[in-house]
């Protein structure tokens, strides 16, 4: 695994984040909430790796943890605002505990803990919610069996791309920071890892709006969760 | 530290594929199960319909044998009653000096036991049974235009094959409901029953020329009297395993098809 190789992925990966959104932004208006509100993390993540890449670029690294946070923190809140959705709006005093925890874990770290690496707690407090909130979408589908083939609901493809995008890289932000401060690890192979799998979940989602965008063409009225 | 850095990459690995296969597993689960879960659903489904469907019957069959009980009451019991007082009524004014004065009485009772010979008829039409289904429509369809003075074409196509009596019975009521409807609410000036088979179906066709009507706005109606004739037929159309199409491309007027299978499914 070279850098070249990591930053070949990374570019595949934000070529397929403005795929996603501009899938989510099609005939916006027609489209469920949840939709809409899994686009802007893409938008943002794309924006995001483009500011990491000219903090890079022009060597300021007092700031290259800025784009991260503000994703990690966008991200979440948009997920979580999907999974709400989502999930009927259940369980919302475990959306509300868990998100101001996340925030507090993610502020505290910034400015804390992880002032001059990278966020990995918060990566790993992301994952474990964006988990939770996953098997809640399986097991809301297994009690309301809204469709007859699973695999032409959307959300089924979205919610695995997460699920096992999530599941894969939360090994590695916990190790994070053992890897770097403790072995003295440059990351690369572990990182192109996760942008491998990181193009795998794009992929999925990019399944998942597909079929979203055909029932949205054959049936412009039909909900699709 | 060293012996950390060589095995890092192998206790990685297994604990990341863990999760993944675990991920993995939770998602095909997913896909598996739910598939299983909704064939339960289909099956229990199937059931509580299969229940229904012989509620529905028993219920009707117990209707039907409570008017042959009815019919046969008031015709062997009130009509032979009402004959015999007939039979009195004229021997009696035979008798009397002014057998005019019973000429009115005798009239009345004539018209009463047409009346009971009707009802009786109604509940359950005797041609049915004694010379079969096309036949049993046919005079219905006499009984109708004598009634109402609407004329009513009866026509026959191909070769019609008997089947279940009690098919036939239910299969004459959904017939007897349509020109009922058609009656009372088409506004016609004609009505046409077409019975005729084609391979092995039976093809009833009510048709009229009036002002037509919206199935699937009376399926959809709140009030519970409208739509309700429709719903027996559509309920007895299912027993029979029937299926019924309403013509909506015609700009006036209506058609009523039904298409009843011979053999019972």
């Amino acid at each position: 695994m070279t850098l070249e190789f990591l930053m070949l992925l990374g570019k595949i990966q934000m070529a397929l984040s403005v795929v996603i959104a501009v899938l989510c932004l099609y005939r916006f208006k027609s489209r469920e909430k949840y939709i809409r509100l899994i686009g802007y993390p893409f938008i943002v993540g794309f924006l995001c790796n483009a500011a990491g890449l000219l903090l890079g670029k022009y060597q300021l690294r007092a700031f290259y943890n800025v784009p991260n946070f503000v994703y990690v923190i966008s991200a979440f809140c948009l997920f979580s605002a999907a999974y709400y959705h989502l999930l009927n709006r259940k369980y919302k005093s475990l959306f509300i505990a868990l998100t101001i925890g996340f925030l507090a874990v993610a502020l505290l770290n910034f400015f804390l803990y992880q002032k001059n690496s990278m966020n990995s707690y918060t990566y790993v407090g992301e994952a474990i919610v964006i988990i939770i909130y996953a098997i809640l979408y399986f097991y809301k589908l297994l009690v309301e069996l809204p469709e007859q083939h699973i695999h032409r609901l959307p959300m089924f493809w979205i919610n695995s791309a997460l699920l096992i995008f999530f599941s894969g890289t939360f090994i590695l932000y916990t190790f994070t920071s053992y890897l770097t401060n403790v072995l003295k690890d440059d990351l690369i192979a572990y990182w192109s890892f996760h942008n491998m799998l990181s193009l795998f979940q794009h992929l999925l989602i990019i399944v998942g709006l597909c079929y979203d965008i055909s029932r949205l063409r054959t049936n412009p009225v039909a909900g699709s969760r | 530290m060293e012996q950390d850095s060589t095995n890092f990459p192998l206790i990685f690995s297994l604990l990341t594929v863990g999760m993944l296969i675990m991920a993995g597993s939770i998602v095909l689960f997913v896909a598996f199960y739910q598939k299983k879960m909704l064939q339960e659903q289909f099956k229990r489904k199937q059931l509580e319909l299969d229940y229904q469907q012989r509620m529905m019957q028993a219920s009707m069959e117990s209707e039907e044998n409570e008017r042959r009980r009815l019919a046969g009451e008031l015709h062997d019991s009130i009509g032979a009653m009402l004959s015999t007082i007939r039979v009195g009524i004229t021997t009696v004014a035979r008798q009397i000096p002014d057998p005019q004065s019973l000429e009115q009485p005798k009239q009345m009772l004539d018209d009463t036991i047409q009346s009971v010979r009707k009802i009786s008829r109604d509940l359950m039409p005797s041609t049915l049974e004694k010379f079969g289904f096309a036949q049993a429509v046919k005079e219905l369809c006499e009984r109708f235009h004598a009634t109402s003075q609407v004329p009513i074409q009866y026509t026959e196509k191909g070769e019609l094959k008997s089947f279940d009596k009690n098919r036939e019975l239910m299969l004459f009521r959904v017939v007897q409901e349509l020109l009922n409807n058609a009656l009372k609410h088409s506004q016609g000036t004609l009505i046409n029953v077409m019975v005729g088979s084609e391979g092995e179906q039976l093809l009833v066709a009510v048709e009229d020329n009036g002002i037509g009507f919206d199935a699937e706005a009376l399926h959809l109606s709140t009030d519970s009297g409208r739509g309700l004739g429709l719903f027996n037929i559509e309920n007895r159309a299912r027993l029979l395993n029937a299926k019924i199409e309403y013509d909506k491309t015609r700009s006036s007027g209506s058609k009523t098809t039904l298409i009843v299978p011979y053999e019972k499914v």
